[in-house]
């Protein structure tokens, strides 16, 4: 039953204010000026899979993770362990994504050319998709068993993707589809597990951040060789 | 581990030297960074803080004291243009000037919290997901 209404699932325009608009980014979306807060969004989609939506504290059973790709025409949606490609142009689903497992998509990025979508898992499984194809790419198991929350990054020139894996950052060149080997201090070890990495936008610096067991939390960054 | 956990840290490969730091505190976050690299965001003491990477130095402005700066809550986004800091806390989109840390706006977004902000790439629109399943997008007019 509920693979059958997820086979179903669809997008629905559902306006603020009631009209049927169907979201477009070539007519403006409703627009107010920054010091007068609207009573409510330009567009609301109502992203249905058929289950009832209630508050959900960890965020699983409500949309986890939203991005835009680079051209500004797609979304990238995760709900549970399904990830779903929004056209902005038509509101529809162009791609729906599956093959996570435990319903905890974390977080969903777009390589620089939009030609993959990165996504992390609760199943501890980072996965690269072709967009265009919504096949596997790229299937990551990650080795610590311990990957909460974790995101994977594109480098700006979309040559790398890194990926937190416990204590270390992991990274992929991407023309190769190999791993590349830690050189210098990328292959620093981390006090504990990786929640977040991220690459600085010139793309010479990749960092991570984590937590330790008294809850400090620290964020370092590696200059990266050019 | 050069100074401990309390540090945000910028290391240089090839030198090997730490050319910025700044002390942080026991509950920090660092979030992102704006498009050219020269800040980065974070959440620390309940309030969303710039950080300025080359210097170490804080900014001395706060853009908001959040009553709980959880980072499961959406993490604070820059705009492309790094003028505008979206973050979220209970619901609400709080819209933030990236450079004189005031509030601009906040925005009524979600039943439930909201899990995850996206600026689009022309910074046209924000959108906003969370646990009522609902996809928002926002856009405000220029100036």
């Amino acid at each position: 039953m509920f693979a059958e209404r997820l086979k179903n699932a669809k997008v629905q325009a559902e306006p603020a204010d009631g009209n049927q608009i169907r979201p477009s980014l070539d007519s403006p979306l409703l627009q107010f000026p920054l010091d007068k807060a609207p009573k409510g969004p330009a567009l609301a989609w109502k992203h249905d899979f058929g289950v009832l939506s209630r508050p959900f504290r960890t965020g699983v059973d409500g949309i986890g993770a939203v991005a835009f790709s680079p051209n500004g025409q797609d979304l990238a949606v995760a709900r549970g362990d399904v990830v779903e490609l929004c056209n902005l142009r038509d509101s529809a689903v162009t791609k729906t994504l599956r093959g996570h497992q435990m319903r905890g998509v974390f977080a969903v990025t777009f390589s620089p050319d939009r030609q993959y979508l990165a996504t992390t898992s609760a199943d501890s499984v980072v996965r690269m998709w072709r967009v265009t194809t919504g096949d596997v790419a790229l299937s990551i198991a990650r080795s610590s068993t311990y990957n909460h929350a974790n995101n994977a990054a594109f480098s700006p020139d979309g040559q790398i993707l890194a990926v937190g894996d416990g204590k270390t950052i992991r990274r992929w060149a991407l023309a190769a589809g190999e791993e590349t080997k830690p050189s210098g201090l990328v292959n620093y070890e981390y006090p504990t597990s990786i929640h977040a990495v991220s690459f600085s936008p010139d793309g010479l610096y990749l960092g991570g951040w984590v937590s330790v067991a008294n809850a400090r939390r620290i964020q370092q960054c590696f200059r990266l060789r050019r | 581990m050069p100074d401990g956990y309390n540090n945000a840290s910028v290391f240089d490969v090839d030198t090997r030297s730490n050319p910025s730091f700044a002390r942080m505190q026991p509950s920090d976050v660092l979030l992102g960074y704006n498009p050219d690299g020269s800040f980065a965001l974070w959440t620390g003491n309940g309030q969303v803080q710039i950080f300025r990477v080359e210097t170490g130095n804080f900014r001395s402005r706060d853009l908001r004291t959040l009553g709980v700066a959880s980072p499961k809550l959406a993490q604070p986004q820059f705009s492309p243009d790094a003028k505008l800091v979206a973050f979220s806390c209970q619901g609400n989109i709080d819209l933030g000037d990236a450079d004189s840390g005031q509030l601009l706006t906040r925005l009524r977004a979600a039943d439930g919290s909201v899990n995850a902000l996206a600026f689009s790439p022309d910074g046209r629109v924000l959108a906003s997901v969370g646990d009522d399943a609902t996809i928002r997008l926002w856009s405000w007019a220029d100036g």
